[in-house]
């Protein structure tokens, strides 16, 4: 695929097991402590909510897919603007510590990714992290 | 900066023929869509959607020329889609540092 240049990456390894990783990800408390403001949503498929950045920005929230202890992925925009998927994807690290990837993109380039997908083997939406 | 502006830049670069299109543009400046379709192994019929894709991107514009158009890059929506880029990349890095902080 030739998109992975249109899109943010971030791939980072947090010295943490993937438990607790997976917990600060999904824990609207533990969420409001790295990823926003406030957090309010449920981590759970189809939940909608919004979330509150630290300078006041609100972004309406949909969860996409909750893949337990593997991947969340989150629709979001803040008023006016246009709409991103972001994937949140954990794995092992060695050491004990948990590799965790995060994908963010405009939705429309993943319906351009999935449309041009159709009778592929890729079955989209979602752009996997490898 | 404008987020669906970039969205639209996103959109209209994500096609591979597209991408061809804009770099005959700026490899060759100033060209109309039968001199672009005569690179590419696609029709000018093709040639003329993509570039009304682009336009309305506001990636191209488009010249009349007695009987015939051409169509140049407009290079300015790309730094959008950059800043979009560097910007939310940004985010993501401070918000990360915050994790692992958070899980020390």
């Amino acid at each position: 695929m030739e998109l992975q240049e249109d899109v943010v990456r971030r791939d980072v390894t947090l010295d943490a097991g993937r438990a607790a990783v997976w917990r600060a990800l999904t824990d609207p408390g533990r969420l409001a402590r790295w990823l926003a403001a406030t957090v309010d949503v449920d981590l759970h498929e189809g939940a909608t909510g919004t979330i509150t950045d630290r300078d006041g920005t609100v972004r309406d929230v949909v969860v996409e897919e909750v893949l337990p202890g593997r991947r969340v992925a989150l629709r979001w925009a803040a008023d006016g603007e246009e709409p991103t998927l972001v994937e949140l994807t954990v794995d092992d690290a060695p050491g004990g510590r948990t590799r965790l990837v995060v994908v963010e993109m405009p939705v429309r380039l993943v319906r351009a990714v999935a449309d041009e997908a159709v009778g592929g083997a890729f079955r989209g939406p979602m752009l996997v992290a490898a | 900066m404008n987020d669906a502006r970039a969205g639209a830049v996103f959109h209209a670069l994500s096609d591979p023929t597209r991408r061809r299109v804009v770099q005959a543009l700026a490899q060759q400046g100033t060209l109309t869509a039968s001199a672009i379709a005569a690179d590419l192994p696609v029709s000018r019929q093709a040639v003329t959607k993509h570039l009304a894709a682009l336009r309305e991107a506001g990636l191209a514009r488009a010249t009349p020329s007695g009987r015939e158009v051409r169509y140049e890059l407009v290079p300015a929506p790309m730094s959008d889609a950059v800043d979009w880029i560097t910007r939310t990349g940004a985010a993501w890095d401070d918000s990360l540092a915050r994790l692992q902080r958070s899980l020390e």
